[in-house]
C-alpha cells in the first residue's frame, strides 16, 4: 500500500511540475576557454540565451559546433550563445584546443565537475536550450541531426520578433539589425520606416 | 485509501501554488525505463525508474534522486534467486545547498575535482560503473583572481560498503599574473581495513596554468604517501601544451605515474581513444607521450593527426593509439573519415591486441529529410601464449528524420575469414525516438547491439551489450 502511494504521488508530482512548470536559468559560474570566470547572471538581461551542452567524443556534437558558431555571428550582438563542455576533466586540454584553434565566436564553458549538467539534468548530449533574456526557458532539444540549425534558427527568430512590439529605442534599433539582416516579419517593415523618417 | 487520496489532492495543490512564489523553481527528471532482455538466465522483462527533483529558493537549493527497480537486473545471479516482484527502490542522492557568486556551501552527496583530477576527482559514471561520490559537506568561495576549494565526506568502504571510509580536501588557485594561474591542492582518504584499522593515504599536489591566445599549458605536479599497513609512496606528472599558429595547432602531453593508485583520482590518459594503460588501478607505474596536429586549410576541411605512446616500468607493457580524421563540410553535404589503430603488448602476460577502425560517415539531405550513413570496418587481431585469432566486425549505420521523428537502423556482423563470409547471424538493431509531450521523449529500441560508444539519431552514448527490447521515457521539468 506504501509503495503504491509513493509511486502515485511520484507520478502526481511529475505531472503537475511538467504542466506548470515555467523553468528558468539557474544560478552558476563557469570558467571560460581563457580561464575567466562566466556567471549565468551575466547572460541574461540583454539578450536570449542559446546554452549547448557538448563533449569531444560526441561526433554529433562536433557537427553542431561549427553552426552554431554562424548563428552567433550572424546575430551577433542580439543573441549569446554559449556552449558548456561536459568532458571529463581529463578531456578538458582538448576540448580547449579544438574551441580555440577553430576560433569559434560563441562563449565556451567548462564545466568538468558536472555542477551544470546536474543542474539541468543532462543525460545525453548534444543538448540545446533556449532561454529569452528574462531567462524564462523557451525551447530545449537533445540531439543533432543535419538541418537541425534551420529549426533552431527559426525558434531564435521568434523569440528575436516577439520583442519587435515595443517603440523602446533600444528595440528600434534591434529592429534595424534584424531587418538589414532580413530576419523580421514583413508586416513590421512598414513600421521600421516610418520610424527612420521620424528619426530623420 | 481516503488517506493517499488526501495526500494526492495535498500534492497536487501544492505544487501548483508553490509556483505562485517568486524566485521558487522546481526542475527534475524522471526517466521509466522497461526492458525485454533476450538473455538466457533472466527473467527477461525488468522496469526501472529515475526520479530527480530540484527546489530552488532564492540562493537555497533542496534536491533529490530516487531509484526503483522491478527488478533489478544482476547478472551474476541464478534465475531461482530471481524474483518478478522484487522491486527495490532507494534514495540515491540528497543535498542542501546555498549559492552565491562569491560563496557555496552543500551538505549531502557530492562530487568533486581539483584540477585535472590527479588530486582529486570523486564522481559517478554510471556508464563504467564508477561511483565515488561523498556524502557530507563541501565549500566554495572565490573571489576576481582567486578560488577555494574545501570538503569533508564519506563514502562506503570498497570491501564492506555498509562502512564509511573518510575523505578530507581543499584545492586554492590564483591568478598570480594575467594569463597564469598557480594552484595547490591536498587530499587525504582513510579507508578502513579488514583488521578494523584505518590506512590513511594523503595527496599532495601543484599545478601551473597558462592561457594566452597563442598558447595554453597546464602541469600538474602530485606526491602521495601511505601511512600504515605498506608505507608506500608515490609520485604523478601530467603536463599539456596547446600551440595555435594559424592554419596549424599542435598539441602535446606527458604523462608519468609511479604508485600513484588513489581511490578518488581519475588521472589522464593522455592518448586520443582515452585507454588506461592498466584497466585498474590506474596510475601504478607508466609513463607515456602525445603529439597531435590539427590543419585547417579553411573554413570547410579539417584535418588532425594524433599519435601517442605508453609504457610501463620495466617497458614490458606498451601501448600505442594512432588516429587520423579529415573532414569536409558543406552546407548540404559533410562528409567525415577517420582511422584509428590501438597497439598493446604485454610481455609479461605474453599477450598482444590490435585494434583498427576505419570508418566513414555522410551527412546530406534527401528532398529536405537530413540523412547520416556511417560505414566501420574493424578489425581485431590477438595473440596469447602463441595462439593468435583475429576477426572483423564491419558495421553499417543509417539515420534520418522526419518531422519530429527520428529513426536510426544498425547492421552489424561479424566474421574470422571469408569462408564464413555468410556463415553467422547479421545484428541488426533500430531505434526510433519520437517526442511524445513538449517535455516527453520516447525511445525504444529493438534488436542487438555491442557495447561502447554508440552515436544514435544524433545523441551520444555509451552502452552494455544488449539484445532486446528497450522503451525509455524521459520527461524533464
Amino acid at each position: 500500500m506504501e509503495r503504491k502511494i509513493l509511486i502515485i504521488s511520484l507520478f502526481v508530482f511529475v505531472v503537475c511540475n511538467s504542466l506548470f512548470a515555467l523553468q528558468v536559468l539557474p544560478n552558476f559560474t563557469l570558467e571560460d576557454a581563457n580561464g575567466k570566470k562566466v556567471k549565468s547572471s551575466e547572460l541574461v538581461g540583454q539578450a536570449p540565451v542559446l546554452i549547448d551542452f557538448w563533449a569531444t567524443f560526441c561526433s554529433p556534437c562536433m557537427k553542431e559546433l561549427p553552426e552554431l558558431s554562424k548563428l552567433q555571428t550572424k546575430y551577433d550582438t542580439l543573441i549569446n550563445v554559449v556552449c558548456i563542455s561536459v568532458d571529463k576533466p581529463r578531456a578538458v586540454a582538448k576540448a580547449k584546443a579544438i574551441v580555440k584553434s577553430k576560433k569559434f565566436s560563441f562563449t565556451t564553458l567548462f564545466d568538468c565537475n558536472k555542477e551544470v549538467q546536474n543542474l539541468f539534468n543532462i543525460k545525453s548530449i548534444p543538448r540545446t536550450i533556449i532561454f529569452d533574456k528574462n531567462g524564462n526557458m523557451v525551447y530545449d532539444h537533445t540531439g543533432y541531426t543535419k538541418g537541425d540549425e534551420v529549426h533552431l534558427e527559426e525558434q531564435l527568430i521568434k523569440l528575436l520578433n516577439k520583442n519587435v512590439g515595443s517603440d523602446s529605442l533600444e528595440v528600434n534599433e534591434q529592429k534595424i539589425i534584424l531587418e538589414e539582416k532580413n530576419i523580421i516579419d514583413d508586416n513590421e517593415k512598414e513600421n521600421i520606416k516610418e520610424n527612420k523618417g521620424g528619426q530623420e | 485509501m481516503r488517506f493517499a487520496s488526501l495526500f494526492v489532492l495535498l500534492l497536487i495543490l501544492i505544487s501548483i501554488n508553490l509556483y505562485a512564489i517568486d524566485n521558487f523553481n522546481i526542475s527534475g527528471l524522471n526517466e521509466a525505463i522497461y526492458v525485454h532482455k533476450i538473455v538466457k538466465d533472466s527473467l527477461k522483462n525488468y522496469f526501472s525508474d529515475e526520479f530527480n527533483f530540484r527546489i530552488d529558493y532564492n540562493k537555497f537549493s533542496f534536491g533529490m534522486k530516487f531509484l526503483a527497480w522491478l527488478p533489478k537486473y544482476d547478472r551474476y545471479s541464478a534465475i531461482s534467486e530471481l524474483s518478478s516482484n522484487n522491486i527495490s527502490y532507494k534514495w540515491d542522492e540528497r543535498f542542501v545547498s546555498y549559492y552565491s557568486d562569491n560563496f557555496s556551501v552543500k551538505a549531502g552527496t557530492f562530487e568533486e575535482v581539483f584540477g585535472s583530477g590527479i588530486v582529486l576527482r570523486a564522481y559517478q559514471d554510471k556508464d563504467f560503473n564508477i561511483d565515488n561520490r561523498l556524502e557530507g559537506l563541501s565549500l566554495k568561495c572565490s573571489g576576481d583572481k582567486f578560488n577555494v576549494k574545501a570538503f569533508y565526506g564519506a563514502l562506503p568502504n570498497k570491501n564492506a560498503p555498509s562502512k564509511n571510509d573518510i575523505a578530507s580536501g581543499i584545492d586554492i588557485d590564483k591568478e598570480i599574473l594575467p594569463g597564469v594561474k598557480f594552484g595547490t591542492s591536498f587530499a587525504s582518504l582513510r579507508e578502513l581495513q579488514p583488521d578494523k584499522k584505518y590506512n590513511q593515504q594523503d595527496v599532495l599536489g601543484c599545478r601551473t596554468n597558462l592561457n594566452f591566445s597563442s598558447l595554453d599549458m597546464t602541469s600538474e605536479f602530485a606526491l602521495t604517501k601511505k601511512y600504515h599497513g605498506i608505507s608506500k609512496e608515490g609520485k604523478a606528472i601530467y603536463a599539456n601544451l596547446n600551440t595555435y599558429l594559424g592554419k596549424f595547432t599542435l598539441s602535446s602531453g606527458y604523462k608519468y605515474y609511479h604508485n600513484f593508485d588513489f581511490r578518488l583520482n581519475d588521472v589522464p590518459t593522455v592518448n586520443h581513444s582515452l585507454e588506461p594503460l592498466f584497466d585498474t588501478p590506474s596510475g601504478r607505474a607508466e609513463e607515456g607521450v602525445l603529439g597531435e596536429i590539427r590543419f585547417m586549410p579553411n573554413f570547410s576541411d579539417e584535418f588532425v593527426l594524433n599519435y601517442s605512446e605508453s609504457w610501463n616500468s620495466n617497458f614490458k607493457i606498451r601501448q600505442s593509439d594512432l588516429y587520423f580524421e579529415s573532414h569536409h563540410y558543406l552546407d548540404s553535404f559533410d562528409v567525415t573519415t577517420s582511422y584509428s589503430q590501438i597497439e598493446q603488448i604485454n610481455k609479461e602476460w605474453e599477450n598482444w591486441e590490435k585494434e583498427i577502425t576505419p570508418e566513414i560517415s555522410f551527412d546530406f539531405f534527401i528532398h529536405k529529410l537530413p540523412v547520416m550513413i556511417k560505414a566501420e570496418y574493424q578489425y581485431f587481431e590477438k595473440e596469447h601464449q602463441e595462439i593468435s585469432e583475429s576477426h572483423y566486425e564491419p558495421l553499417l549505420q543509417c539515420d534520418c528524420v522526419y518531422k519530429d521523428i527520428s529513426f536510426s537502423i544498425i547492421a552489424e556482423y561479424s566474421y574470422k575469414n571469408l569462408d564464413e563470409l555468410w556463415d553467422n547471424p547479421l545484428w541488426i538493431g533500430a531505434e526510433v525516438k519520437v517526442p511524445i509531450f513538449e517535455n516527453t521523449d520516447l525511445i525504444l529500441f529493438a534488436g542487438k547491439e555491442k557495447s561502447g560508444k554508440v552515436c544514435r539519431n544524433g545523441i551520444c552514448r555509451y552502452q552494455l551489450r544488449f539484445k532486446g527490447l528497450r522503451l525509455e521515457l524521459t520527461t524533464s521539468f
